[in-house]
């Protein structure tokens, strides 16, 4: 077991502070955060401990340090789980947007096109899987960007191109029948 | 903890240290990548576990005035030779400092080339077995 003075010896605090805590630590955020993806805790347990062997020799009580850690930790987690939050409701945003302006020019039906409620009602029927989803909440985006959504960067241009336009040319037709219905 | 959780909590060291001049792990991964090693490779090369060279980029790069004792603290901690860190730690650390001080100047070299004594005549002198 590392003593305090090996703790503040000048290369390795990181060492000892990764030996000693990183375990415990990401057993309980993992444990805390359980539907989080595991590597935002990595990240989160990671950058507490490199953080916090650099101000080592500057701290009050290098007592309680695995406490420390958890608390430095927990507020990376939820900086970065808030900021993920932030990013995709104003994907969302942008997505709903783009449908609500698609369906404008689609449909002149006018202003109740901006109704949430009518917004939601075309995510909810006309989307069937969630690979439909995102390609509908996406709908004014590149190939290349649904791709990479959908996890497909890894195909051909003409591939990827062959993988999404069936998808939006079911959504297409579906939105039509949609609108069509409406009228 | 899991494996799973062991490797990924490994991943992240190497990848955040790699990051900063103040790890190790930077350096390693400069190393690496003018190698073309991948971590495991590398960790061969030194002849430590994987464990023992995430340890290693977790420690501070040595300081300057306090190069050997910060070393061979490092070395006695992890395992690895002190020749093979302090190769590492001077060969990139030289590679680092070229590419800040940039390309050599057409000056520089002009320069050089100057440093013939002015008496010596304005052209250069013919290369051997030369008739022009």
């Amino acid at each position: 077991m590392a003593t305090i003075f090996q703790l503040t010896a000048w290369p390795l605090p990181a060492t000892e502070l990764y030996e000693r805590y990183a375990a415990s630590l990401t057993i309980t955020l993992t444990g805390r955060f359980s539907r989080t993806d595991p590597q935002k805790v990595y990240d989160a347990v990671l950058a507490a401990i490199l953080d916090i062997s650099l101000k080592i020799d500057r701290l009050d009580e290098p007592e309680d340090l695995g406490g420390l850690l958890y608390v430095v930790a927990l507020r990376k987690l939820r900086g970065c789980l808030r900021s993920d939050d932030a990013r995709q409701s104003r994907e969302q945003e942008k997505g709903t947007g783009i449908v609500a302006k698609a369906l404008e020019e689609a449909s002149d039906i006018g202003e109740e096109v901006g109704n949430a409620e009518l917004l939601d009602r075309v995510f909810r029927e006309l989307a069937t899987n969630e690979v439909e989803r995102t390609v509908l909440e996406h709908w004014g985006e590149s190939t290349e960007v649904i791709a990479q959504l959908l996890g497909y960067q890894t195909l051909a241009p003409d591939e990827q191109r062959k993988q999404i336009k069936p998808i939006r040319d079911r959504l297409t037709q579906r939105l039509k029948r949609f609108l069509d219905e409406r009228d | 903890m899991t494996p799973e959780q062991q490797a990924g909590l490994q991943a992240v060291a190497l990848h955040q240290t790699a990051a900063d001049g103040t790890w190790v792990g930077y350096w390693l991964k400069r190393h690496q990548d003018h190698e073309g090693l991948d971590p495991l490779r590398l960790a061969g090369k030194l002849g430590l576990t994987m464990e023992n060279f995430v340890l290693l980029a977790l420690c501070r790069t040595p300081r300057a005035n306090q190069f050997q004792n910060d070393v061979g603290a490092i070395c006695r901690r992890t395992g690895v030779r002190e020749i093979d860190l302090v190769r590492i730690l001077r060969q990139e650390q030289n590679i680092e400092k070229l590419h800040q001080a940039g390309p050599a100047s057409k000056r520089g070299w002009l320069m050089a080339a100057s440093d013939r004594p002015p008496d010596s005549g304005d052209l250069p002198p013919a290369a051997e077995g030369s008739n022009d």
